[in-house]
């Protein structure tokens, strides 16, 4: 959702595996949001605030920029 | 399907019920002919049609994705995402009532009588509803 979007991925999946399989629904909890919006995060529909994005690196214990990548686009890479 | 996307889906569905019942009146000899009372009062029965549609909608839904997933379908408590969601949708049915809204205006300053000109603003509402509920189902589901 958002323009951009598809330029942020993110390591949610394999956070989520390293820290025991921990489910969607309990990182949710721990973020402060949804299952749903979990969801969407890691399929990469949805780009999350600042605070979420916190929220969610504070969970696994890492720094945001582990869990999440933006790359920027060609003609900007350029610049 | 989550709560809030089959809340989404009956009142889409509900929408577009009205909207092809109004439709159908519409076309049917006379539909035009009577007074603006009868056509607000008509216009009102609708609008109940539509919120008995969807508290009874809602529960039938969830009844059923309950039973078919084989756990209760609960709703969420809101958070940024259903937010962001809400607000694009809003905006989106706020642009299709607006174009109503303008659609009436043009209807009178055309010279049309008060009956059909109330129909146009009825269904530019009814239309910027379906908009509303279409946008938030696709917004949940695709992004």
């Amino acid at each position: 959702m958002g323009k951009g979007q598809s330029s942020i991925t993110n390591t949610i999946r394999v956070l989520r595996f390293n820290a025991g399989e921990m489910t969607q629904a309990a990182l949710a909890e721990k973020a402060g949001v949804t299952r749903q919006t979990i969801v969407a995060i890691e399929q990469g529909r949805y780009s999350p605030s600042l605070e979420v994005a916190f929220r969610i690196a504070h969970a696994f214990g890492v720094p945001v920029t582990e869990v999440f990548q933006w790359t920027p686009d060609r003609g900007e890479a350029d610049q | 399907m989550t709560f809030k996307e089959l809340n989404a889906v009956v009142s889409l569905l509900g929408s577009i019920i009205a909207g092809i019942w109004l439709a159908n009146d519409l076309m049917a000899a006379g539909g035009l002919e009577a007074g603006v009372s009868a056509a607000a009062v008509k216009l009102l029965w609708v609008i109940g049609f539509l919120v008995i549609f969807n508290i009874v909608g809602m529960i039938l839904a969830v009844i059923l994705a309950s039973i078919l997933r084989g756990e209760e379908v609960k709703d969420e408590a809101t958070d940024e995402r259903d937010r962001l969601v809400s607000a694009k949708a809003l905006g989106n049915g706020y642009l299709v009532a607006s174009i109503g809204m303008l659609g009436t205006l043009v209807a009178f300053a055309m010279g049309w009588e008060a009956t059909p000109a109330i129909h146009v603003l009825f269904g530019g509402a009814l239309l910027a509803g379906a908009i509303e509920a279409g946008s938030r189902l696709v917004y949940y589901r695709i992004g």
